[in-house]
């Protein structure tokens, strides 16, 4: 669980894996410098590892100054592309050329015939998998989770690692077999699975549906934000939701957070944005509704807060970064909280 | 070509692919030449993508770790570019978007053959221009790199080679993260809408990503000794 942990407390200043990775680009904001100096000198193994991380980001620079494309790609592509008929625009492929339109007969045939063969066997899989095994397939999905909500409210599949042992408690997403919370788990990282996985679809598309249905206007949202005046509604009770953490399959509070934004109602991460750069705070705010919604059986909603929220202190927030949260509809929709996100500017990339 | 301009626009539901003085210089010089391609204009589309080629070749070499496998993916994608031109809607960057349809032909590519975390030390390493680096093993190319350069040299050439064989060790999307963030120098937003991952997660993977990285490299430095 360590890296959902900040990488070093210092009391009230903790210093957060964002500092140390803006240390790292060389845009850590002046007032982190002494909290982050203090933290690297009083752990010798994390400066030794952030010094590391600063040489490989330049060596990552070098690499990328070092590749240039061999001779003759572009015109290769060129000729590849008007091999496959696929430099048709208006000026030159609708010429009634009579020849072009001969030479198009072939493969329009061969993808006829193609497609023919191909809708056969998309008939034998859509018998195999068909609607009715992805609702069971979501089922299980909202069947396991249930049972790991006895463990904690919010799950998060995690990914992957083969190395690493397979631990209680862990969630799995299986492609084939979906969901289970049976040992040993295969879990399955989203990006290793050649199509797109019904089950996380369906949950995706539940996320949309519940943006959908309660549109927000996120432009006066921005305006509230940098006036220190919005506060998100939910019902997340921070002080009761414990999250289960996949890798080591413990349950332990978790204080609801995003990985940029805390949503607590005491504690929070100020959402950070470059200055001047108000597209990347309503990106950013984008982003933390999308999380919260992730949530589901979470709802969410923006209001004006009465008092400027600004000087929230930020807190040792569990850093739940790389997430995809899930979490059971445990309950009915009751409004229990109240999530503020202040705002801070940051002088550069953000 | 203003004439071509306005009457093929790459996408007409798209007005915002039009020119306009809001744009960058590079960016309605882009579209120009997007809109001269649409209009029949061959040499705008070599001019388009040899403009970005090292980009996108850099991106798939990088993100394979075998040049002539760069080669070859780098190709596919400039077609891809070449197919969807008259979609593109010019809401991103064009370059973001040649380098989205790039990654994820690599990530594609990656994914239909299963590969995992983890390449082998002795997996090729990708040379920097045609097939010079092709067919070397990483451990092959580590020696041969102490071997030719100066003793002021070692060090800073071998973390360049560490950090070149660790990048393939990791995963490939914590190497796409790297690459974007590191060689393309692309924002935290920009990588966010590129890789479809909320923005609000980017620079906790990222770190992630550092982590991931720097243990390769510690890996591979021990392994040496």
């Amino acid at each position: 669980m360590e890296r959902r942990r900040p990488a070093h407390s210092i009391m009230s200043h903790p210093v957060t894996e964002h500092d140390l990775l803006a240390l790292v680009e060389g845009r850590l904001p002046a007032d982190r410098v002494e909290a982050v100096r203090a933290a690297l000198s009083a752990d010798k193994e994390l400066l030794r590892r952030v010094e590391g991380m600063v040489r490989d980001r330049r060596a990552m620079e070098r690499l990328g100054a070092s590749a240039p494309a061999p001779l003759g790609m572009v015109e290769g592509a060129m000729a590849a592309a008007e091999r496959g008929e696929l430099l048709q625009h208006p000026a030159t492929g609708r010429s009634g050329d009579r020849h072009r339109s001969r030479r198009r007969i072939i493969p329009f045939a061969i993808a006829a015939t193609f497609l023919l063969l191909v809708s056969g066997v998309v008939a034998v899989v859509l018998l195999v998998s068909s609607p009715s095994q992805q609702r069971e397939r979501v089922a299980q999905a909202e069947e396991s989770v249930t049972r790991m909500y006895e463990q904690g409210s919010v799950i998060m599949p995690e990914w992957e690692q083969p190395e690493e042992p397979m631990l209680p408690g862990m969630v799995a997403l299986d492609p084939v077999t979906g969901p289970t919370v049976d040992e040993p788990l295969t879990i399955v990282r989203e990006a290793f699975v050649a199509t797109p996985d019904p089950v996380l679809e369906e949950w995706f598309r539940s996320v949309e549906e519940r943006a959908a249905a309660a549109p927000m206007d996120i432009d006066r949202a921005v305006d509230l934000l940098l006036e220190g005046r919005l506060a998100l509604q939910t019902d997340v009770d921070p002080a009761t939701t414990r999250a289960v953490a996949g890798e080591q399959g413990v349950s332990e509070p978790a204080l609801i957070t995003m990985a940029d934004t805390a949503t607590d109602s005491t504690w929070a991460l100020p959402l950070t944005y470059p200055h001047g750069d108000r597209e990347a705070l309503r990106a950013a705010l984008e982003g933390a509704l999308d999380e919260l919604r992730m949530m589901s059986g979470a709802s969410v909603e923006l209001v004006e807060a009465t008092e400027p929220q600004n000087g929230a202190p930020p807190r040792p927030v569990l850093s739940f970064e790389d997430v995809l949260w899930w979490a059971t509809p445990h309950d009915q929709w009751v409004r229990r909280d109240t999530v503020r996100l202040p705002v801070r500017v940051e002088p550069g990339d953000g | 070509m203003s004439n071509a301009m306005t009457t093929s626009a790459p996408n007409s539901d798209a007005p915002s692919a039009e020119p306009d003085a809001g744009l960058a210089p590079a960016d309605a010089r882009e579209l120009a030449l997007v809109h001269a391609f649409l209009a029949g204009d061959q040499s705008a589309l070599a001019e388009l993508l040899e403009q970005y080629q090292d980009r996108l070749f850099g991106v798939c070499l990088r993100m394979m770790g075998d040049a002539d496998l760069a080669r070859d993916l780098t190709q596919d994608a400039m077609v891809k570019v070449i197919q969807g031109l008259d979609r593109f809607d010019g809401r991103a960057k064009l370059s973001t978007w040649m380098i989205r349809v790039t990654m994820n032909v690599c990530l594609t590519e990656l994914r239909r053959r299963k590969v995992r975390k983890h390449a082998s030390l002795d997996a090729p390493v990708g040379g920097t221009g045609g097939s010079e680096g092709a067919g070397m093993t990483a451990a092959a190319s580590l020696a041969d790199e102490r071997e030719r350069t100066t003793p002021g040299r070692v060090e800073h050439d071998e973390d360049l080679k560490r950090v070149q064989v660790a990048l393939q060790r990791i995963s490939p999307d914590q190497r796409a993260l790297l690459i974007l963030r590191d060689m393309q120098g692309l924002e935290y937003r920009q990588i966010a809408s590129l890789l479809e991952v909320p923005h609000g997660t980017i620079k906790s993977r990222l770190f992630r990503a550092r982590a991931a990285l720097r243990e390769q490299v510690e890996r591979l430095g021990s392994s040496e000794q």
